[in-house]
C-alpha cells in the first residue's frame, strides 16, 4: 500500500494528531499488505512531534513490530530523514529504510 | 485616570529585556491607568521585537488598559506605521483582530496566530527566504518553529500566539510568543520543582508533559539533538526565569528574571 502524505494530510502533516492519525494507518495497512510505502513528495515535514507520533511510536500498538518492519519512506528530505533516524534511535526502534533517494 | 509615560530602550530585541518586562509587570497589576508609549529613544525594532510589542498590545487589550504610542524616531516608516495601528487600538473599541496582525516586509515575518497553527507563515517564510538564506537553515526554523508552535497551542492553552521570523546581517532570529499559561505553571501541576529556573529545565527532558491521554512530552527534546552541530541558540522566558539552550554545546543556563512574564516567550537564533 501506497500512502501519499501530501494528499492524505495536506492540511496538517506536522502536529501530534495528525502523527497519530498516520501510525492508525499504518497499523491498518499492515494488517493486509506487506510492504507501506510513505511517499514524502513535495514535503519538508521539519516536526519531531509528527514522526516521534506516527513512526517512534508504532512499537506501542498491538503488532507495531511487525508494521514498523513493513513501512519504507520514498521522497524524503535529507534532513527529514535524519530526524526520523534520530527519533528512532531515542526510541531504540529499527528506522525505516529508504526506497529512493530525493 | 492616572497617566504613565513608558521610554522604550534603543533597541528594542530578543535580548536585554528587563525595562519591557516591567511595563507588562505594571499592566499587569494596576488599575485605571493609561499608559503613552514613548517611542523617541527607539532606533531598532527586529523581528523579535515587533512579535513583543504584539503581545503588549495583547496584554493592554487583556487588562483593557488604554494606550497610545508616540515620538517615533525609526527610520523604518513601515514599522513606525504598523506599531502606530497595532498598539493605539489597544484597550478601546475596534481592536485589530489576532489573526490580522501582520507585519511582513523584505526582511521580517511576523503574524499573530489565534486558535490553530500557521503552516502557512512557514510556508511563506521559505517563499520569502529562499533567495537569501540556504535550505538547511530554513529546515532548522521550520523545524524549531513547528516544535514552538505546538507547544504554544498545546501546553500554553492561551488561544493566540505570535510567530516571528527575521533576517540580519548575520544571523537568522525567530520564535513563538504567547501571553498564556507560563510553561512553569503547567508543569507544577504534575511535577514538583524547587523554582521556576527547574521547571523549565524540567521540561526538557524526555516524555515529560501535561497530557494524559497522548503522552509526549514538551516535544522538544527530539529537536536539539539534531540541532547539535548548528551554531545559535534558544531563550525561553516564562515566569520568574529564563533559560538560554546553545545547540552547538548543548550547554543550558537558566537565570532568574528580575521582572516575572506571564506567558512564554521562545525566541531563537541561528548564525549563518
Amino acid at each position: 500500500m501506497k500512502i501519499n502524505i501530501l494528499e492524505k494530510f495536506a492540511q496538517d502533516y506536522t502536529t501530534r494528531p495528525a502523527g497519530e492519525k498516520l501510525r492508525k494507518m499504518i497499523i491498518k495497512a499492515a494488517e493486509n499488505d506487506k510492504k507501506i510505502e510513505l511517499d514524502f513528495s513535495g514535503l519538508k515535514i521539519a516536526s519531531a512531534s509528527f514522526f516521534d507520533e506516527s513512526i517512534g511510536k508504532l512499537p506501542d500498538e498491538p503488532k507495531g513490530h511487525d508494521a514498523l518492519k513493513k513501512v519504507v519512506v520514498f521522497h524524503i528530505h535529507k534532513l527529514d530523514y535524519s530526524l526520523l533516524e534520530q527519533i528512532c534511535q531515542t526510541r531504540d526502534v529499527e528506522t525505516p529504510a529508504q526506497g529512493q533517494k530525493k | 485616570m492616572k497617566e504613565i509615560n513608558f521610554k522604550f530602550p534603543e533597541s528594542i530585541d530578543d535580548g536585554r529585556l528587563d525595562s519591557i518586562l516591567s511595563l507588562f509587570s505594571s499592566i499587569r497589576s494596576s488599575q485605571s491607568v493609561k499608559y503613552a508609549l514613548n517611542f523617541e529613544r527607539t532606533q531598532n525594532i527586529s523581528a523579535a521585537g515587533i512579535a513583543i510589542l504584539m503581545c503588549l498590545s495583547d496584554s493592554l487589550r487583556e487588562h483593557q488598559t488604554p494606550a497610545w504610542p508616540h515620538s517615533f524616531q525609526l527610520k523604518n516608516t513601515p514599522t513606525s506605521d504598523f506599531l502606530r495601528s497595532t498598539l493605539s487600538n489597544s484597550g478601546l473599541q475596534n481592536l485589530v483582530p489576532i489573526r490580522d496582525m501582520r507585519f511582513f516586509d523584505k526582511n521580517y515575518l511576523v503574524q499573530g496566530v489565534e486558535d490553530s497553527i500557521a503552516p502557512q507563515f512557514l510556508d511563506e517564510v521559505e517563499r520569502n527566504f529562499k533567495d537569501q538564506v540556504s535550505e538547511d537553515d530554513l529546515w532548522y526554523a521550520r523545524l524549531i518553529l513547528n516544535e514552538l508552535m505546538q507547544n504554544a497551542k498545546d501546553h500554553s492553552t492561551s488561544e493566540r500566539f505570535y510567530i516571528y521570523f527575521g533576517k540580519e546581517s548575520d544571523h537568522l532570529q525567530f520564535g513563538v510568543c504567547d501571553m498564556g499559561v507560563s510553561i512553569p505553571a503547567k508543569i507544577e501541576q504534575k511535577y514538583v520543582a524547587s523554582d521556576d529556573m527547574e521547571y523549565l529545565k524540567k521540561s526538557l527532558e524526555l516524555h515529560v508533559g501535561t497530557r494524559r491521554t497522548r503522552k509526549g512530552g514538551l516535544g522538544l527534546n527530539h529537536m536539539f539533538k539534531i540541532l547539535q552541530k548548528q551554531k545559535g541558540r534558544l531563550v525561553i522566558i516564562s515566569r520568574d526565569a529564563q533559560m538560554r539552550i546553545y545547540f552547538q554545546r548543548g550547554q543550558t543556563k537558566a537565570d532568574r528574571l528580575k521582572e516575572k512574564l506571564y506567558g512564554t516567550w521562545c525566541m531563537a537564533r541561528l548564525h549563518i
